[in-house]
């Protein structure tokens, strides 16, 4: 389950503040022709503070089930174990997060069937691939890392081949076996912080990942659809028990190698705007899914801007 | 309309935009987002709001900049326009 941890005073003083600057904005006003598109931008924005800040800040601060968790304890919710030990120490109030709520979908959301159709058709578009270095020593390449809060699986579909299935299936009476999984899946990303980044191709530890280029790192905050080939095999080598003639499934796994990997895109809402990373700490989702344009993956994990 | 015209209005607009970047300069949605953070609130739901606010900043940032950049490409068509009136002065 994941919560919601809050310091009452501050959230009060973010819902004022969202409202002056709600306020701050609706006072600019102009139909000249050269500040149409400011205009828009404003106008987004005021929407953006009204349908969806100030809505969230208020819900929290008016929750029913808050009077119920006021300083519960806090702190077995998996990673993000420290900034929960942190609202514990400072006794914050605490409620069940309304986005981690199941039900809880965005507005407008295509089905599985639309994305595909609309991929298919060119209505989709991806987002930039990442820069590749085409194997050149020294070369600057980009990987896209995606950081998805709480990402909203839409559908999945299984692509195992009629053939893979059925080495699947004999596999288990076979000396020598052969498991393979194809999988297709595509989440809905809301509001999800993707970080480009510039490396060098060059020598390094593929546990660590290689050395980013900090200076030219930018991030945005994105929405739309990640589409995710993931594929695993396993490969065994099958030991029959007992000795002579008996049920050939009757055997046990002497030896097992399994590879795994995932290749995928992004279909953002909107084009999205990379900015420099701002400086200074703050609160951030963990990485989700990075891609770089390398036909094998750059680093464990990693996966291929590709589909 | 005659060049002094011209020149005024060109100069009125830049003034016009100027002051449209100033208002968003100052507005308050371009450090709401500074609240949001993890010293007010923790979870998906205040990371989701931070992420909002954040994102209104950099438009805005951006808008306010492009407005800036307009205002000032008009004040150089307004000062290019006036020089041309003067050699065109002189000359007569």
């Amino acid at each position: 389950m994941d919560l919601l941890a809050f310091d009452r005073a501050r959230l009060e003083f973010l819902r004022t503040s969202i409202g002056a600057a709600l306020e701050d904005l609706q006072l600019i006003r102009s139909d000249d022709a050269a500040a149409t598109e400011a205009m828009r931008s404003i106008r987004a924005a005021c929407r953006t503070l009204t349908e969806s800040c100030l809505p969230r800040v208020q819900e929290v601060l008016s929750s029913e089930v808050m009077t119920a968790y006021r300083r519960s304890a806090l702190g077995g919710t998996g990673g993000a174990t420290s900034g929960y030990s942190t609202a514990r120490d400072r006794s914050w109030e605490a409620t069940t997060d309304p986005l981690a709520e199941p039900g809880r979908t965005p507005l407008g959301c295509r089905s599985y069937a639309e994305v595909i159709a609309d991929i298919r058709s060119g209505a989709m578009i991806p987002m930039s691939t990442p820069i590749d270095a085409q194997g050149r020593a020294g070369a600057h390449y980009t990987s896209l890392t995606f950081a998805a809060g709480q990402p909203l699986v839409i559908g999945t579909e299984d692509l195992t081949s009629h053939l893979a299935k059925f080495l699947d299936f004999i596999s288990d009476g076979l000396p020598i076996g052969w498991r393979e999984h194809q999988e297709l899946t595509i989440y809905y990303l809301s509001n999800a912080r993707v970080t480009s980044a510039v490396h060098v191709l060059n020598a390094y530890d593929r546990d660590e990942g290689p050395e980013t280029l900090i200076d030219r790192t930018t991030e945005a905050t994105v929405s739309g659809y990640m589409v995710i080939h993931a594929e695993s095999g396993t490969a065994e080598l099958n030991v029959p028990i007992g000795p002579g003639i008996q049920d050939p499934t009757q055997s046990f796994v002497a030896i097992t190698a399994s590879s795994s990997g995932f290749s995928g895109m992004f279909f953002p809402d909107e084009p999205p705007d990379f900015e420099p990373v701002p400086p200074g700490d703050r609160y951030v989702n963990k990485d989700t899914w990075t891609f770089t344009r390398s036909a094998s993956p750059m680093v464990d994990g990693w996966g291929t801007w590709n589909l | 309309m005659s060049t002094a015209g011209q020149i005024q209005q060109l100069r009125s607009t830049a003034a016009h935009l100027r002051s449209i970047s100033g208002s968003i300069a100052s507005s308050r949605a371009l450090t709401v987002y500074s609240l949001a953070g993890p010293e007010t609130w923790i979870g998906p739901t205040p990371q989701s709001c931070y992420d909002h606010l954040l994102s209104v900043r950099r438009q805005l940032q951006s808008n306010q900049q492009s407005l800036a950049d307009t205002a000032r490409h008009l004040d150089r068509q307004a000062m290019a326009l006036e020089a041309q009136a003067s050699i065109a002065g002189l000359v007569s």
